[in-house]
């Protein structure tokens, strides 16, 4: 496959948007197809995508089912979209304060405003990024202004095997508040690349949760691309289960000065499932803190890939970064790749990466047996352990409750 | 209740246990005394199941039932208990949700209401106190950064809650203060029963004088040489180990 072939515009897509797409796809030119000697894509292959995994033509197979993004006691303002398509039947009026722009049937203004800050977030090496560019045909605009106290939710859900370019673009005003989640699923094989770009203006404060529950039939490229301004403050939530091909990068750019992030994650894999995560802060200005932790649980012939990056530059004073991740393989098949990237060029800096990949321990669940515990109530007990701290920083307790019935039936289901 | 015959084991295929033999009563205590690297913790860990702890020969009895034939967490629920000597560090799992997994699965096992939330947690409390233990380590890891004595106290409160028919209590005297010895005796004495037997493994004769054992074993290369009364500990007390290695050899 080739990058410049598939970077194929709409003809129907808005006027206004053209010179995006076709600045998408001259990024593209003579790129070649990642494959192993990328270094990106080192450890994960392509190889489960094919042509027809690029294929638009199709129209949206189902209506949806609402079931299975249910998330119980959430109070939110969820908007719908199926095979990319909206549904305002199934979505919620948005609360004052949020504007919700179709890219599609945006207005001048808007379309400027669009227009100014797409693509501005999102790394310029991120080559499946511009192909959602090139093919872009729509997407969202997100604006918050002053305190959102509800969250607003995009379930992203896909039915068929179509190709899927979600595009996301989340302007917080200074000053503004708020929690947004992006929550994909489906039973269908899709192929859905996706970009989501979150620009927080100073003194922001966005929560951005981000959960990756496709069945593992379906097949992910994307990305949630953040940049700070100054005093801004976010934080992130991601869970990840596995499938053929799931890849999730995930940038926060501290552009501004004293800006600081939380991240968090979580994955977890059986079967001969696959996820790679590249998590990477970067740091371009200076007094702005980081701090970034994920965990994975491994379970059969699984394989993750973690690659954390702290990128300091040379403005960035004082920055206080740390990155970690631990891994624990639950069976001998297991595998992962974890890789730390530590570049600075600053002195006056504290940083911390670690990486740790751990069997579960033999000894701990004999002690838990000898107690009377059976070795399934062992094994999650000691899997949810590692994995439960996390949960406590998700914002609202609904979600952290519906993330850990979530876990115990990926646990139940024979996880480990 | 318990009745261990011509009992051979083996860890990573080297012969440990070389034909042990002990008949436990009920309701009574035995000590089983010995240097180390006789075989004592190999003894705790074949009868509790621990995996790479392979019997090759022998049978073992508890209540008259096959326990070698038993999953260890079927040992457990059944009546075993075995307070190791070194308790394992388990992060991230609190006390709390062990102590109350280990008791639910307990209740399941033998068809019984497990507590509820509220009485299992005045339960602990309760039983916190009695092996002075803060409350706050409900809260903590597994044993996550006990200290040694810490360590000890929680296994004991473990056997307290989980009421064993028996309990073999690997060294649960080492390391411990003259106080802490105190606790551990008072937890032993105060659960001691005409139903429930003890095997307390102990280095020195010194936890006898606070358990008063109703016999006392001599283990040396994996086999029982010498039994006797209270007596005998102080003998060993006096005398050492080497009179009777001697007269093995
Ligand atoms: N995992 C093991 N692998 C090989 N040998 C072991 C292992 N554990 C214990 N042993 C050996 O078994 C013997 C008995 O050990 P142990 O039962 O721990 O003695 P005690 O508790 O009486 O000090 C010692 O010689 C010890 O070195
Ligand atoms: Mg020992």
């Amino acid at each position: 496959m080739d990058f410049e072939q598939l970077a194929v515009a709409p003809v129907e897509s808005p006027a206004w948007l053209r010179d995006f797409q076709t600045a998408s796809r001259s990024a593209l030119v003579g790129v070649p197809w990642p494959d192993r000697k990328t270094e990106a894509w080192q450890n994960t292959s392509l190889r489960a995508l094919t042509a027809d995994s690029f294929d638009t033509s199709s129209g949206v197979d189902g209506s949806g089912d609402p079931n299975e993004y249910l998330i119980e006691d959430l109070n939110s303002t969820d908007l719908v979209f199926v095979d990319g398509t909206y549904l305002q039947d199934l979505s919620d009026p948005v609360p004052s304060g949020v504007s919700l722009v179709h890219l599609s049937d945006a207005n001048e203004a808007e379309a400027g405003m669009i227009r100014s800050r797409i693509g501005t977030v999102v790394p310029p090496t991120h080559h499946f990024a511009q192909l959602n560019g090139s093919r872009l045909d729509d997407g969202i605009l997100l604006r918050f202004r002053g305190a959102v106290s509800q969250p607003v939710r995009i379930v992203w859900q896909s039915t068929g095997t179509r190709s899927l370019n979600h595009r996301l673009l989340v302007l917080m005003e200074e000053g503004s508040q708020a929690t947004l989640i992006e929550h994909f699923c489906g039973a269908g094989e899709a192929f859905t690349n996706s970009v989501s770009e979150l620009d927080l203006a100073n003194n922001s404060h966005l929560y951005h949760c981000r959960l990756h529950l496709e069945k593992e039939t379906g097949i992910h490229i994307g990305g949630a691309h953040a940049r700070l301004g100054s005093h801004a403050s976010f934080g992130g939530f991601h869970l990840g289960t596995g499938g053929p091909l799931k890849r999730v990068d995930v940038t926060i750019d501290h552009a501004g000065a004293g800006a600081t992030s939380l991240l968090s994650g979580a994955y977890l894999l059986r079967a001969s499932q696959r996820i790679d995560y590249h998590v990477c802060a970067e740091h371009s200005a200076p007094q702005c803190d980081s701090q970034s932790t994920f965990r994975g649980i491994i379970a059969d012939k699984a394989r993750a890939v973690f690659n954390g990056r702290i990128h300091i530059h040379r403005g960035a004073r004082k920055t206080q970064a740390t990155l970690d991740n631990k891994n624990l393989l639950t069976s001998d098949s297991a595998q992962v790749n974890t890789k730390p990237e530590l570049e600075i060029y600053n002195d006056d800096v504290s940083c911390a990466h670690g990486a740790t990949v751990s069997q579960l321990s033999g000894e701990s669940l004999h002690y838990l047996r000898s107690r009377g515990l059976g070795t399934e109530a062992a094994f999650r007990l000691l899997n949810f352990a590692f994995i439960n701290e996390l949960l406590d920083r998700a914002p609202e307790p609904a979600l952290a409750a519906f993330l850990r019935t979530k876990l115990q039936s990926w646990f139940d289901r024979g996880g480990s | 209740m318990l009745s261990i015959r011509n009992l051979h084991a083996s860890v990573d295929d080297t012969e440990i246990l070389k034909g042990l033999s002990l008949e436990v009563g009920d309701g009574e205590v035995h000590a089983i005394m010995g240097v180390n690297g006789s075989g004592k913790s190999t003894l705790g860990h074949v009868l509790a199941g621990r995996p790479g702890y392979t019997e090759t020969e022998g049978s073992v009895q508890m209540d008259g039932q096959d326990l070698l034939a038993l999953e260890p967490e079927i040992r457990s629920r059944e009546g075993l208990f075995l307070a190791f000597q070194y308790p394992v560090e388990v992060p991230g799992v609190t006390n709390l949700e062990f102590l109350k997994a280990a008791v639910e699965a307990r209740a399941n096992h033998r068809g019984e209401e497990p507590p509820n939330a509220s009485e299992f947690l005045k339960q602990a409390r309760a039983l916190c106190d009695a092996v002075n233990l803060d409350q706050a380590f409900l809260r903590r890891g597994v044993n996550e950064g006990f200290s040694g004595g810490e360590k000890k106290r929680n296994e004991l409160m473990q056997m307290m809650l989980l009421q064993p028919k028996v309990a073999i209590l690997d060294e649960t005297d080492s390391g411990l203060d003259i106080d802490a010895l105190q606790v551990v005796a008072d937890g032993v004495n105060g659960l001691r029963a005409p139903d429930r037997s003890f095997v307390v493994i102990t280095h020195y004769q010194r936890l006898l004088n606070f358990i008063e054992p109703d016999y006392v074993h001599v283990l040396v290369g994996g086999r029982i040489v010498r039994s006797g009364d209270k007596s005998l500990a102080l003998e060993l007390e006096e005398k050492g180990y080497r009179w009777l290695e001697d007269e093995v050899a």
